[in-house]
């Protein structure tokens, strides 16, 4: 089983958890850039395509294999450090913020185009269009420190968020990999633990556990 | 063909004047227009921020300045009024299908139904609210006259904006519901009512009445549908006009630009219904270009409009200093994390691993 880990600077947490993961001995590849160049990859003709300016970059990171990530070489491809959920419940609560009623039906609706029109759930609905290939959007952590905190989010927004990648994902054939529960605190939030030293990035150990949840979720799926 | 003076306006509109729209569907070019001509529609009741435009438009947002979806009829545009103005006992009358609640005067309003009365309850208090805040706040009503043809509750007297059960939802009953035709009688009362209504909650609100070209599908009149059309929109015009002898009222003459000999139907799409693109355009050219901007709205010939026009340009900057600031917020994020990113990537992949 080829699989491919596809994303942008948090594929590092990864990157260093591999070797105590369960993972360890599969065929793993790494595929990414960080942030801007990463925003701008798109899916084309069966691949994913680098932007011109930093084709360097994702060859060094794919370890001088791919300038291009062609999706038909590998059986699993997991986005990882894309934000959805993030994103989506910043979002989203800007949309609740000043709206003087929502019926849980545009909820639902307006929630469901949020995390459709990120770039995970866009990227893996074009791979899983075309290719016969498991698609896993790794989502992550909703960080303490950027303006998400428990005062500011409305204490049912991030499940509300989770539900509608959850159903989306089920509808595109999609693979929600979740931010694994020894990583949580009780507010669903990111435990502090994980995090490096930029208080941005995760540490190994926590590349660790999301390996070891992809492991059992490939196992589960065999 | 090149004709000229089609219209006089009664009251000059400012571009910082706010203006709100209703009516049938053929009011959705006005909001649509002033909003591009970089007038002031206001959105009583916005979408909420963020949402696309798809899910706005499946929600009967950006419409009409409240959501109240087509208004056909004078009636029932008195009705949404006193229900936001007087407090009228609201109607509970509630069409349910499938496990799905539909209010009986916005039926299409949410596609798929409210998931609870009490859910669609708190929809229409929202939206009486915008209604009542919209008019507090506007300087200009354009209220597009639609049909004289609507059905009604035989109980409450309560009308619909179409028959029961048209929609696939609510069910008719010859028992129940029934058939009204206004007259010019009927129509001029609803739109006196509407005028003494909003007078009194704000008295220097202007209404601009026009009458929707778009003639009748079908009629329940018994009449050819040709003569029911002819009918109701005779009525329709003249109601207009008896009421633009009011000084807060004005009629605009879209039913004639449209509908006139000299355009030889030639604004009217292939199904001879649908007023083409053009038509618009040259509707809202016609209302435009008659507004005597440089006479009265401009602030070099209005001391009062050159104080609004002073804390317009104030209000312009904070909400570009707002969404600079909002941008920059998101932006920080980013870039806060290309700061980092390369570097601890970089390590991550570096050779010493």
């Amino acid at each position: 089983m080829k699989i491919c880990l596809v994303g942008n600077s948090h594929l590092a947490a990864l990157k260093l958890g591999l070797k105590e993961s369960k993972l360890a001995s599969k065929k793993v590849l790494f595929w990414g850039a960080p942030g801007d160049w990463f925003k701008q990859v798109r899916y084309r003709n069966g691949k994913l395509v680098a932007p011109p300016d930093g084709v360097q970059i994702f060859r060094k990171i794919s370890g001088g294999q791919y300038d291009d990530l062609p999706i038909s070489e590998f059986d699993v491809i997991v986005l990882h450090g894309i934000y959805v959920q993030h994103n989506s419940v910043r979002q989203a609560m800007k949309m609740t913020s000043k709206s003087r009623f929502m019926s849980a039906g545009l909820m639902d609706a307006a929630l469901r185009d949020i995390v459709l029109r990120t770039m995970a759930f866009d990227l893996a609905k074009n791979i899983r269009g075309e290719n016969n290939v498991q698609v896993f959007i790794s989502v992550t952590p909703l960080p303490t420190d950027k303006g998400l905190n428990k005062e500011q989010v409305a204490p049912d927004m991030i499940a509300k968020v989770e539900a509608a990648a959850n159903k989306l994902a089920k509808e595109l054939s999609i693979n929600l990999l979740p931010q694994p529960a020894e990583s949580l605190t009780d507010d669903q939030l990111a435990s502090k633990e994980i995090y490096a030293n930029d208080r941005h990035h995760m540490l190994g150990t926590y590349g660790t556990l999301v390996l070891n949840e992809l492991n059992a979720r490939l196992v589960d799926a065999q | 063909m090149e004709i000229s003076d089609l219209w006089a306006p009664k009251f000059a509109l400012g571009k910082n004047q706010s203006v709100l729209t209703a009516g049938s569907c053929f009011a959705q070019h006005f909001g649509r227009a002033l909003r591009e001509q970089g007038y002031k529609w206001f959105e009583a009741e916005p979408a909420p921020q963020g949402a696309s435009e798809q899910v706005q438009k499946d929600f009967n947002y950006g419409l009409f300045s409240f959501r109240t979806g087509n208004i056909y009829s004078t009636a029932l545009m008195r009705q949404w009024l006193e229900w936001a103005f007087e407090k009228k006992t609201l109607p509970d009358e509630v069409w349910e299908h499938e496990g799905r609640f539909y209010d009986p005067f916005r039926p299409r309003i949410e596609p798929n139904g409210f998931a609870s009365i009490a859910e669609l309850e708190a929809a229409r208090q929202g939206t009486l609210a915008a209604i009542y805040q919209g008019f507090s706040t506007a300087r200009l009503f354009v209220f597009t006259l639609g049909l004289t043809e609507a059905w009604a509750n035989r109980k409450t007297g309560l009308v619909y904006p179409m028959c029961p059960g048209t929609t696939g939802v609510g069910e008719f009953d010859a028992n129940k519901h029934k058939f009204c035709d206004f007259g010019y009688r009927d129509v001029l009362n609803d739109l006196r009512r509407i005028r003494d209504m909003f007078t009194w909650i704000k008295p220097n609100l202007r209404m601009l009445l026009t009458v929707s070209p778009v003639p009748l599908t079908a009629t329940a009149s018994g009449q050819h549908v040709l003569v029911a059309t002819t009918h109701s929109k005779s009525i329709l015009r003249a109601a207009a006009g008896a009421m633009a002898r009011f000084p807060n009222v004005d009629y605009f003459p879209s039913y004639e630009i449209i509908t006139g000999i000299p355009f030889r139907s030639m604004f009217y799409d292939s199904n001879l219904r649908s007023v083409t693109p053009e038509g618009v355009a040259f509707v809202m050219k016609t209302f435009f270009s008659a507004q005597p901007a440089l006479k009265t709205s401009d602030p070099a010939h209005n001391p009062w409009l050159a104080q609004k026009s002073v804390e317009a340009k104030a209000e312009a900057a904070t909400t570009e200093a707002a969404t600079t600031e909002a941008a920059n917020e998101t932006g920080a994020e980013e870039q806060d994390d290309e700061l980092v990113c390369e570097e601890v990537m970089l390590d991550a992949f570096g050779p010493a691993r």
